[in-house]
């Protein structure tokens, strides 16, 4: 029977240079990787790219892993920095005029004013989690898109777990001031 | 319950579906709480949106091609350098040479060249001389 290479034995692996093994871990965390890039940047095709980016980057700096974390809380690492620069990139962009943003929509069916407000809904959460500050939104990305533990979170973000609680829920303190409005 | 505490409440809840009894009450007496309840209940459907988007699964094999041709840098950098060396070779060549042909005695070989074969035509037996250097060149292989 063949038992399923846990993260250490892939990671030594990779270090080794044999990118199968590397692939096996992209297999393991691309989706949350992506889920992560989603709640930075709402648009699938940019978390798609971002994921692919995150992917790239983990592996160049994959010498740099010392396993004194898991090599999923160093993934996330690079995921939430990595996110937290391309929104900077893309708010500059939308500042210059250069990112003419595409509002995705799954709801062509339902009649024109639902989907009006709706979608003025969207971009209200979106504009009130921009509105995060960056460890805010790390914490609150990590927590409730990637549904990690509080423990987890803290371990990313490098902060105890009493202080990751009181982040996320002052984040969410900020996001129901910024949504009542 | 007052507003105060009914906002610390709402911030701490992980699903809006799992109210207190307590919060409940003072919702439907208060319309801003309520609307407070409401917009967060729209928060955590527009994550529960977003987060259930799956990735494509090509992404893998994009990652994968893009680590592999990155991965041959080796190869990759040595030919523009070797091409850099070579051409810098060449242009040494080129200089050298160009100033073998434009030295400050240019047509001094030529005139060597010149003298011999003036002296080879008008000596008394050119063709005696020629067989000689022959004959001994042969001998002396």
């Amino acid at each position: 029977m063949q038992t399923t290479p846990t993260d250490i034995d892939l990671v030594q692996q990779a270090q080794e240079g044999k990118t199968e093994a590397f692939s096996v871990l992209v297999d393991r965390y691309r989706q949350k990787v992506f889920q992560t890039c989603m709640g930075f940047l709402h648009n699938t095709d940019d978390a798609e790219d971002l994921t692919q980016e995150i992917f790239v980057k983990a592996w160049n700096a994959l010498e740099s892993f010392d396993r004194r974390a898991a090599f999923s809380t160093w993934l996330y690492r690079i995921s939430v920095n990595k996110a937290i620069n391309q929104t900077r990139r893309n708010k500059l962009r939308t500042f210059t005029g250069i990112n003419d943003e595409v509002t995705e929509s799954g709801y062509a069916d339902e009649d024109a004013e639902n989907n009006l407000m709706r979608s003025e809904q969207r971009e209200q959460i979106k504009n009130a989690v921009s509105k995060l500050k960056t460890r805010q939104k790390k914490a609150f990305v990590l927590f409730y898109y990637q549904e990690l533990s509080l423990t987890e979170v803290a371990d990313v973000l490098e902060m105890s777990p009493k202080a990751t609680e009181s982040l996320i829920f002052r984040a969410r303190k900020k996001l129901q001031g910024l949504l009542s409005r | 319950m007052t507003c105060k505490e009914f906002n610390n409440q709402l911030a701490l809840l992980q699903q809006p579906g799992e109210v207190p009894r307590e919060m409940e009450v003072h919702m439907s007496n208060c319309v801003s709480c309520m609307e407070a309840f409401e917009k967060t209940k729209l928060l955590f459907d527009f994550v529960a949106e977003e987060k259930a988007k799956k990735i494509s699964p090509f992404v893998t094999t994009r990652i994968m091609a893009q680590i592999e041709s990155a991965e041959k840098p080796g190869k990759v950098m040595v030919r523009p350098v070797l091409a850099s060396v070579f051409s810098l070779v060449v242009l040494l060549m080129g200089f050298f040479s160009a100033s073998l042909f434009t030295s400050s005695e240019p047509s001094s070989l030529a005139d060597t060249s010149e003298v011999i074969a003036t002296d080879y035509f008008f000596s008394d037996n050119p063709g005696s001389q020629l067989e000689d250097i022959w004959l001994n060149t042969y001998s002396y292989e």
